[in-house]
């Protein structure tokens, strides 16, 4: 943990890797202006409502990262019971599971695996995740107009 | 730390003979549980264990049951009442906490051989109790050592075959020497476990808790290994989280309930009756449910009282005058003492506060005995109207005696100060004598404050617990009816018979000032003096039996409530007998 003000080599090196070996359906770009600000592109997964779409994600490293988990936002509007209107994500990893052990890699793939396997138990947006447990095959079928709308 | 418990005096009076046999049975029991703990625990490590919990050099232990006896103190029935004698409690000051905790772990080393962060995690798993983090020890060391989240011990030793070299969080490499692992093979750097550890302390209380950086490694950091990488204010902050962790989690420990206190009480063995215990902070509580005390009657009990009377509380005003009018000239008579012996000033009518009616001067209780509440008789067809009637009687009847021994209570807590202040100097000076010498008066002020306090609560437990069980009912009153009547006989010797050895009372044209100094001035007449102190002997005797008496009478109300009045299979002797 060298001076707080310079860049940590370990984001250094996590952007070099990413760079170096990327992460099959995702693409990963740091900003130009702040290399703290990653800027990427998840495909939507294999047969799932998803599928086809570009999701658009926003990757923040706040400045005690790793100790602090990194702040994940969708750009593209998603019907998925696990974000909110704002894109913010419900996620484990990204909260009390956080470990600095873990990287933009592994969330970014968490994030792709919260895209497959909804989770209507622990709901970001009550009325989705009713839909969801309701009637799993209307809120898919939004779901996958969504992707179409604005995903394509 | 201040160490308490209750004294438990033997007595043996002739009127409560009765009862006896059970009590002694129960006593024997109470103790053996203790005895069994002590030999399990304390046996090994009593010598400094002891010395800990005492830190107080002034609580020379000079009572006979092995507990220092720090005196009574002002409505706390565990002292006036042997029912609680097995509640040793100590009072943690801030910051006691956390020397109670590493006391803890170091008694956990000597039982269990472990080292101290072994003991610190198995602990900290089984909420601080001893007794549960020994026994799953022993069943299974494995298993124990896993739910606790400690590596196992065999796993340990292959340290220095560690494979990585490049610390896991800031991607730089590093000699394997440079690296620190929690006991498990994840390696992380000096700098970045500083860091790791600095945020966990930023996330408050969970501190107590931290894990290894791994993602889902469950091992716990040990307690030594966290303060190698705190800063001196982290430290501070460290140590307040595993002090509040400690006494948050540890079933033995409450913190007090008094409005800013930060001590908190501490048991070595948990009570099994809801105990009232006292912060030195002044606060008198129930350890079990927090709140106010209620000894001896169970806190389920209590707080459904509590609750309706909160409730009733403005129907039951017309109930709380402090006159009743005289039963013979009906002049109103104002009650001013605790004891429920009225006494008309106009015609000299002696008659009970309670009930009104004529007041026995042999046995001294009410004529009626009005302890006893009898339901009136209600024909066959009687209708709602009537029913609500009578179980408003009947609840006015229970709330009349609880307040009236509440007020009475008041009183008499007041009584022990003002004796304190002024009449307790005054006997001193006048019979010639030491403090010592007199303190038998201010315990019996406190045994009346305290079994007033126990009273009170009794009449809220018949009221609910004992309206349908007639045979419980009346075993019960004949319980309460005996320690209501030593306590009257005592009432009116510390009110009344005492004052023939004090000052006279001031005329009412004197202010205060002038009253003390006449007070204070104040001398037996030289052909008295003989007299009064021969009069004074034979009062401290008789009041001290009284008070034994009170005591005894008092032990059994509360062994009795606490066993569900199972003494009743006991067969009633002599009831009506007086000491
Ligand atoms: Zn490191
Ligand atoms: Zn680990
Ligand atoms: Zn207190
Ligand atoms: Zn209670
Ligand atoms: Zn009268
Ligand atoms: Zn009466």
């Amino acid at each position: 943990m060298a001076d707080p003000a310079a860049l940590p080599r370990r984001i250094l090196k996590e952007a070099q890797r990413l760079r170096l070996e990327p992460i099959p359906g995702i693409a990963v770009e740091v900003s130009e202006t702040n290399l703290r600000h990653f800027l990427c592109v998840v495909d939507g997964p294999e047969g799932t409502a998803y599928e086809g779409g570009k999701f658009k994600l926003e990757l923040f490293l706040p400045a005690e990262y790793p100790m602090a988990p990194p702040e994940v936002f969708f750009r593209t509007k998603i019907y998925h019971p696990n974000t909110d209107k704002l894109g913010r994500i419900c996620l484990d990893v990204l909260k009390d599971k956080w470990s600095p052990a873990l990287q933009i890699r592994t969330i970014l793939l968490s994030v792709q695996a919260l895209m497959s396997a909804p989770n209507p138990d622990d709901p970001l947006r009550e009325n989705v995740a009713e839909h969801w447990k309701t009637d799993e095959r209307g809120a898919l079928a939004v779901a996958r107009e969504w992707t179409q709308k604005y995903a394509m | 730390m201040t160490k308490k418990s209750g004294t438990a005096p033997h007595l043996r009076l002739p009127s409560f003979d009765a009862f006896a046999s059970s009590l002694d049975a129960m006593t024997v029991e109470a103790l053996g549980d203790d005895a069994y703990y002590a030999s399990w625990f304390d046996d090994s490590d009593d010598a400094e264990n002891d010395d800990d919990y005492v830190t107080n050099a002034d609580d020379a232990d000079d009572a006979d049951d092995g507990f220092p006896d720090l005196g009574l103190r002002e409505g706390l029935p565990s002292e006036t009442c042997s029912a609680s004698r097995n509640s040793v409690y100590v009072v943690y000051e801030p910051g006691d906490d956390i020397k109670g905790r590493r006391e803890l772990i170091n008694r956990a080393c000597g039982v269990l051989g472990t080292s101290e962060r072994d003991s610190e995690a198995l602990l900290h798993f089984h909420a601080w109790n001893l007794e549960d983090a020994v026994t799953s020890w022993f069943e299974n060391e494995r298993k124990a050592r896993e739910a606790c989240g400690l590596s196992d011990p065999d796993a340990q030793t292959s340290e220095g075959g560690m494979a990585t070299t490049t610390c896991n969080i800031c991607f730089d490499d590093f000699e394997p020497s440079e690296l620190v692992t929690a006991g498990c093979s994840h390696a992380f750097c000096t700098g970045c476990w500083a860091g790791y550890i600095a945020s966990k302390i930023g996330e408050g209380l969970s501190v107590v808790d931290t894990r290894c950086p791994m993602t889902k490694c469950p091992i716990k950091v040990g307690e030594a290994m966290m303060r190698r990488f705190l800063n001196e204010d982290d430290a501070k902050k460290f140590d307040v989280y595993l002090g509040r962790s400690f006494v948050e989690s540890n079933v033995k420990i409450q913190p007090c309930t008094g409005i800013d206190c930060e001590r908190s009480i501490v048991f070595e063995n948990l009570p099994t009756n809801p105990v009232a215990v006292n912060c030195t902070c002044g606060k008198v509580f129930c350890f079990s449910c927090g709140g106010d005390t209620h000894h001896p009657i169970p806190c389920k009990v209590a707080s459904e009282w509590t609750k309706k009377i909160t409730l009733d509380g403005a129907n039951s005003e017309w109930m709380l005058v402090n006159t009743k009018p005289c039963p013979k000239c009906q002049r109103p008579i104002l009650k001013n003492g605790g004891c429920m012996h009225m006494q008309c000033s106009q015609c000299h009518t002696s008659f009970c506060w309670l009930c009104s009616s004529p007041w026995d001067a042999g046995p001294y209780a009410c004529s009626k005995r009005c302890n006893q509440y009898k339901r009136t008789e209600s024909n066959s067809n009687e209708n709602r109207k009537k029913r609500a009637r009578e179980s408003l009687e009947r609840y006015v009847f229970y709330y009349e005696r609880y307040r009236a021994h509440e007020n009475s209570g008041k009183k008499a807590l007041e009584d022990v100060d003002k004796f304190k202040s002024s009449a307790l100097g005054f006997l001193i000076e006048l019979q010639r004598t030491s403090e010592t010498q007199v303190g038998f008066v201010m315990k019996a002020l406190k045994q009346v404050s305290s079994s007033r306090q126990i009273l009170k609560w009794t009449y809220a437990y018949a009221y609910f617990e004992l309206a349908d069980d007639v045979r419980k009912k009346n075993f019960f009153e004949h319980v309460q009816g005996e320690m209501e009547r030593a306590l009257e006989l005592i009432s009116r010797m510390i009110e009344l018979d005492i004052k023939a050895f004090l000052p006279p009372d001031p005329d009412t044209e004197d202010d205060e000032k002038v009253a003390l100094e006449k007070a204070m001035a104040y001398r037996y007449p030289p052909e008295e003096q003989d007299k009064l102190e021969k009069a004074f002997e034979q009062y401290k005797t008789l009041l001290i039996d009284r008070t034994a008496v009170l005591r005894k009478s008092c032990d059994t109300l509360c062994i009795e409530l606490e066993n569900g009045l199972l003494g009743m299979s006991t067969p009633i002797k002599g009831s009506q007998q007086d000491a």
